[in-house]
């Protein structure tokens, strides 16, 4: 039973996996968008502004502090921001945060039930980056335009 | 230190401290301990709680919705567990593996857990996964050991520091406590150490308590007290028997020194014989003074062979009489031979013979060599002659000084007898004025028994008389060279040395008065050579030594006029002659020139020359002083003489005057060019004016009309401030174009003095100076700034007078016009005549205007040069002359002077009269007096205007010491007050003018009649006249006061005024003019005459001219109306005319009825 189980596991792993890889996604062409708040960053490459989701850098170019925005358990697209930025499940996502965290290298990012909620955050505090779908009104100064 | 350890040996101390520091150390064990566990077990709860909070909140994150709190708590914890110094880790373990991990290091390796090192505390947790799994975990946290050790060292660190010095302070306390309590222990130890070791001034302490202590240093203090008396007695024992013995021993060994000595010394020698035994044996001296040979038998037979070679057997026999004789003792001197050398001596024999049964048993005899003695005594004895009968002091005394022999001049010249003197000192001689310098020599060299030759000492006698000494004293010495005693021979010095004293005193006397003398003197020898000078030569002639001058030839000192002088001189002194009156010049150290008077004598020794003194005064400054005080003195009088002839002068001739006084102002500066410069400030030029010249000097008074001010900007800007130019070195004058202007014209000194109209300065009086360099002091300056101002005031008064001729002119003009206005008008209407005398009136006062004016200007002036000569006069006087006088002096020239005044101006030719007379008086009266001194008392007498007739003024003032300076004054003061006086008289003239012309005015309405005095009436108008009398008439005016009479004062004006100004009119053309007045009264009569000696009045027209307007000076200003006027006035005071005419003279004489 165990050995099944164990033999089960790593087939899902690697479905798991697998499928992770075939739905690397390009942002540009799923509708949403990343905003963020005087950044300094109006173009920036979409592998660069995921290692800011994840926590990579503290600072933007403009010495800003980095403040990471995140969907919340109760956010209807949390599993799909998710996977789009962090290319695993919100409960990975909170276990990959909660170690940055614990270590004490970064402080902890903020979690919204809503895309609106997470534009007012960005809205209100400069260095605040978020994933939002496009069909919210954003304004365009928020928005990040990532290179191709 | 080592002190200090031996002290730890005393441990009554050591069972305190060592049982306080064990008591310390458990305390500082145990209760750090229980800290310890205590703060452990209070960190595993602390941190036990921490695990369970992040268990929980690790739950909480995969399972709360509420992710963002959750995070903020983690980080929370983190933060928390960052800050507590204590906690090294945090891990999450999941399922046995560690998921999560929180290190103090960081990202270090991997903590391996060592038990020993950490504390930790684990706290489990569970959660489903996304999956639904349950996961088991703990969360372990670590804490280490050491920060909780070093945590509670840090919290006890203060305790162990209390406690250490709790233990440091107790021990200490405890030490010295202990070391109090043992101190009268120890020290009675060391008490009881020293009294073994027999040291009894070790004082035992002090200890009153009956405790044993006390009872111990009581007993100790008996036994040492016992101890102390016997070494007392052992002591004195011991040193007594010690001191006893030395003594003994010590006379022993001086006995047998002084017997040995004493024998040697008295050349003494023994001798015993023992007839029992036929042997003798003798001293070494007996041996010596006989000269005994070593082998002489010892036997009655040697001894008699011995007797018989020194004196042929004469003792012998005196021996066997004795013996004969039962004789026992016997003595005598006589001579022997001796017998090693054959010498005579002179011995005295002793012998002494022992008998038992009439038997001779022993014989013991002694001899002395007295040879020495007896030669002495005899020298002595011839020396004591000589001693005693000599006049010089004779004293001897021991060798203690004491005196035991004087002579018979001791005792006379010390007035002691002589058993007053032997066995003093001589010190009894001296007293306090005997030199303690001469006393300690002559002690020095008595104590080391030297010769005293030649010491002067002064000694007082025993009535007080001093003496002084000449001392001579010699030590006397015996044989051994020791000293016995010493023989002083004094010779009195009493007289020789007042003699030296007496001319010592008259040569310092001679030198001080020489040397202190105000005179120069000097001491030649016969070749002219310095030999001396005294101080004030030096001084005089500015050296400081006498070694500068010594020996120098005084012809080296001589000018070459005194040289010429001095062949004159020198002959006659070496004649033998005294010169008396010496005048000669010395040329002093620095090549000044001194003046000197004074006498030389020559000096003779046995009738031939051999040098010369001189006692000279030095001059110079007495004979520059006296010329400064006769140039200042000629220089004040020549301005006092210029400025009263500028008073005195008509206008016509002041040019000339201004002239003639550059000319003498020049001789008094040494000018060669004397000139005055007038400033043209509207053209701006200036012109010389005025100027004199010596012979060969050029004339600049042609060329020099219009110098530009641009040429003279220097003078210009000083004279404007009123200050003098002075170059008293041309060569010196650094303005190159100034240097060169004066250069070119020879001009060596130069000075100009401006002249001040007010603050104005109108021009300047220069001096040039060429053939000297000179320099003017402030006192010549002060007397040219006065003459610059007496030109100033002539300016002035000349710029006046052409004024008022111009005036006068103007009103001749009108007056003309008036004249023939009146003509007209009396043509017209000859009634108006009333108006027409008013008319005349006013030609009068014009014709007379100028007069006035003058007489106005005159009276002024004079009161401004006045008020100058009197302010100038006060200052000098103040300034030089007034210190030297008492004030009974000075109130003696006041009072004087006011009661006998001068007048301001003597003429010269009175003055030489004068001065001739007085002269010859004084001459006559008195002979003695210095012909240069009486001509300036003749000078200063005709000055002071006394005459012969004041001669117990002249006779006391002769008499003063300083008789001219007391005359000096009373002039100076006599020129004062005569200006005052001048001043007052003019002041009175102008009031008296102006009075004179208010009263002719305004008579017309208020004529009155009233008695009138014809003297003050015709003065009057006089005075309105004076100008033109003044100028150049000879006034006679004898009328005497006393004539009065009843009349009509203001008409009696007009009547004299018109014969007065016809008579000057008469008289205007002639050179010598005469106008008499003469008022006479006799007879009821008064009889005025009015005489002049201007041209005869032809008798033709002596009938008409009392007609009204007719007039002989119709084209002068003549009116025709004077005599008509007089005429009518004659009328109305019933007074008749007469005129009486010739060539010679013309009289109007006028008589009043009375």
């Amino acid at each position: 039973m165990v050995y099944s189980l164990r033999h089960f596991l790593i087939i899902v792993l690697f479905l798991v996996t697998g499928n992770n890889l075939n739905s690397q996604t390009n942002l540009n062409d799923v509708s949403v968008v990343v905003i963020g708040n005087k950044t300094g960053s109006e173009k920036i490459s979409e592998t660069t502004i995921k290692e800011y989701f994840k926590g990579k850098y503290n600072k933007w170019p403009n010495k800003k502090t980095v403040i990471v925005a995140l969907a919340s358990s109760n956010h209807p697209n949390v599993e799909w921001y998710s996977n789009l930025m962090f290319n695993k499940s919100f409960f990975a996502v909170k276990k990959y945060w909660y170690s940055l965290v614990f270590q004490g290298r970064n402080d902890p990012p903020y979690f919204f039930a809503s895309d609106q909620e997470l534009i007012e955050f960005v809205k209100l505090n400069p260095g605040a980056i978020a994933i939002v779908e496009k069909s919210n009104k954003v304004p365009e100064n928020l928005k990040i335009k990532l290179n191709e | 230190m080592s002190k200090f350890f031996n002290s730890f040996t005393f441990k009554i101390w050591l069972p305190f401290t060592v049982a306080l520091i064990f008591i310390i150390s458990i305390s500082a064990w145990y209760y750090p301990r229980k800290q310890e566990q205590f703060l452990l077990d209070n960190k595993r709860g602390q941190v036990q709680e921490l695990a369970k909070t992040v268990a929980k909140s690790y739950e909480l994150a995969f399972t709360d919705s509420d992710e963002t709190q959750v995070f903020l708590r983690v980080k929370e914890i983190i933060d928390f567990a960052k800050n507590d110094h204590d906690i090294d880790y945090i891990q999450i373990y999941e399922n046995g593996k560690i998921e999560h991990k929180y290190s103090k290091e960081g990202e270090g390796g991997e903590k391996q857990l060592n038990n020993d090192a950490y504390i930790f505390e684990d706290w489990k947790f569970n959660y489903r996964n996304s999956d639904g799994y349950r996961v088991n975990g703990f969360v372990r946290i670590a804490i280490l050991k050491a920060g909780i050790e070093d945590e509670i060292f840090q919290m006890n660190y203060p305790i162990y520091m209390i406690l250490f010095g709790i233990a440091l302070f107790l021990s200490v306390t405890f030490y010295l406590l202990a070391g109090w309590l043992s101190r009268p222990i120890l020290r009675l130890t060391q008490s009881t150490l020293a009294l073994s070791k027999q040291d009894f001034s070790t004082k035992l302490p002090e200890y009153s308590a009956n405790d044993e202590i006390g009872l111990l240093i009581k007993s100790i203090n008996e036994l040492k007290n016992n101890l102390i008396e016997q070494k007392s007695k052992n002591d004195k024992f011991v040193f007594g028997l010690e001191e006893l013995v030395d003594k003994r021993a010590k006379d022993l060994r001086e006995t047998q020194a002084q017997m040995a000595l004493a024998q040697k010394n008295a050349k003494f020698g023994t001798l015993q014989y023992s007839f029992l035994n036929d042997s003798w044996n003798s001293s070494d001296e007996f041996d010596l003074i006989l000269g005994v040979s070593k082998g002489i038998k010892k036997n009655l037979a040697g001894l008699q062979g011995l007797y018989e070679e020194i004196d042929e057997g004469y003792l012998q026999r005196i021996w066997s009489e004795m013996i004969e004789n039962k004789q026992t003792n016997f003595s005598s001197d006589f001579k022997i031979k001796r017998v090693s050398d054959g010498q005579i001596l002179i011995v005295n024999q002793v012998l002494q013979i022992r008998f038992e049964d009439d038997k001779p048993i022993e014989l013991i005899g002694s001899i002395q060599d007295i040879t020495d003695r007896i030669n002495i005594q005899e020298e002595v004895k011839r020396l004591s002659h000589v001693a005693t009968k000599t006049t010089n002091l004779v004293v001897i005394t021991d060798a203690h000084q004491n005196i035991v022999w004087v002579n018979d001049a001791t005792v006379r010249m010390t007035e002691y007898s002589r058993d007053e003197i032997i066995g003093k000192t001589p010190r009894m001689f001296q007293f306090d004025k005997t030199n303690p310098e001469t006393i300690l020599k002559i002690r020095e060299k008595l104590n080391k028994g030297e010769i005293i030759s030649d010491i002067e000492i002064l000694n007082r006698s025993k009535t007080g008389k001093e003496y002084w000494l000449s001392l001579n004293i010699v030590p006397i010495k015996d044989d051994e060279d020791q000293l016995t005693g010493f023989i002083a021979i004094e010779s009195d010095l009493t007289e020789h040395k007042r003699q030296l004293h007496l001319i010592e005193e008259n040569e310092k006397n001679y030198r001080s008065i020489l040397d202190n003398s105000s005179e120069m003197i000097h001491s030649l020898n016969e070749k002219g050579q310095i030999k001396y000078v005294n101080k004030a030569w030096l001084e005089n002639m500015g050296f400081s030594t006498f070694q500068e001058v010594e020996g120098k030839a005084i012809l080296e000192f001589f000018t070459d006029q005194t040289l010429k002088e001095f062949s004159v001189v020198m002959p006659a002194l070496m004649r033998g002659e005294e010169v008396e009156e010496l005048s000669c010049e010395f040329i002093g150290k620095k090549g000044n020139i001194l003046d000197i008077k004074g006498r030389a004598k020559p000096i003779l020794v046995n009738g031939e020359f051999c040098g010369s003194e001189a006692y000279l005064f030095n001059v110079t400054s007495v004979l520059k002083a006296e010329r400064e005080l006769i140039n200042m003195s000629e220089f004040q009088n020549l301005l006092m003489q210029i400025s009263t002839e500028y008073i005195n002068a008509p206008i016509s001739e002041i040019n000339k005057l201004i002239n003639q006084s550059l000319e003498d102002i020049a001789a008094f500066s040494s000018a060669d060019r004397a000139y005055v410069f007038r400033y043209n400030y509207e053209e701006e030029v200036c012109c010389i004016t005025h100027e004199w010249v010596a012979r060969g000097i050029p004339e600049q008074i042609h060329s020099l009309t219009a110098m530009p001010f641009s040429d003279v900007p220097y003078s210009l800007s000083s004279h404007q401030k009123g200050d003098f130019v002075e170059f008293p070195d041309v060569e010196m004058v650094k303005d190159k174009r100034i240097h060169g202007v004066l250069s070119e014209e020879g001009i060596q000194s130069l000075i100009s003095v401006p002249m001040m109209d007010g603050e104005k300065a109108i021009g300047f009086i220069g001096f040039d100076i060429m053939k000297v360099k000179r320099e003017f002091d402030s006192n010549e300056k002060k007397l040219l700034r006065v003459y610059a101002q007496m030109i100033v005031n002539v300016f002035n008064r000349m710029r006046f007078i052409e004024e008022l001729q111009s005036t006068k002119e103007a009103l001749s003009n009108i007056n003309k016009s008036l004249e023939k206005k009146v003509i007209e008008n009396t043509k017209k209407n000859i009634d108006l005549s009333r108006s027409i005398l008013e008319q005349e009136k006013l030609v009068t006062i014009g014709e007379i205007s100028a007069g006035i004016a003058h007489d106005l200007n005159t009276p002024l002036g004079t009161i401004r040069v006045g008020s100058d000569n009197v302010s100038y006069i006060i200052d000098k006087l103040f300034r030089d002359d007034l210190n030297d006088f008492s004030k009974n002096e000075l109130i003696e020239i006041i009072d004087y002077v006011k009661k006998n005044k001068i007048e301001i101006y003597v003429g010269g030719l009175q003055m030489r009269k004068e001065k001739e007379h007085i002269k010859q008086f004084l001459a006559i009266k008195y002979p003695g007096k210095n012909e240069v001194q009486l001509l300036k008392y003749v000078d200063l007498f005709v000055k002071c205007r006394i005459n012969d007739s004041q001669d117990k003024l002249i006779d006391k003032i002769i008499n003063k010491e300083n008789g001219i300076e007391y005359l000096e004054v009373l002039n100076q003061v006599q020129m004062a007050m005569a200006q005052l006086d001048t001043i007052k008289t003019s002041s009175d003239k102008a009031v008296r003018v102006v009075q004179d012309m208010r009263a002719f005015i305004k008579g017309e309405t208020t004529v009155e009649r009233k008695m009138i005095n014809l003297r003050d009436n015709i003065s009057t108008v006089l005075g309105v006249f004076n100008y033109e009398i003044n100028l150049n008439v000879d006034l006679k005016f004898e009328v005497d006061e006393s004539i009065e009479f009843m009349g009509y004062d203001i008409k009696l004006f007009q009547l004299w005024s018109n014969i007065v100004k016809n008579a000057l009119e008469a008289m205007s053309d002639q050179e010598d003019k005469y106008f008499g007045i003469i008022g006479v009264k006799e007879e009821g009569q008064i009889k005025v005459t009015f005489e002049n000696n201007g041209p005869e009045i032809p008798k033709e027209i002596i009938s008409s001219i009392f007609n009204k307007f007719y007039t002989t000076k119709a084209k002068k200003s003549g009116s025709g109306l004077g005599l008509s006027i007089v005429k009518n006035v004659l009328r109305e005071h019933k007074a008749n005319i007469n005129i009486e005419s010739s060539d010679k003279m013309t009289k109007f004489i006028i008589t009043f009825e009375i």
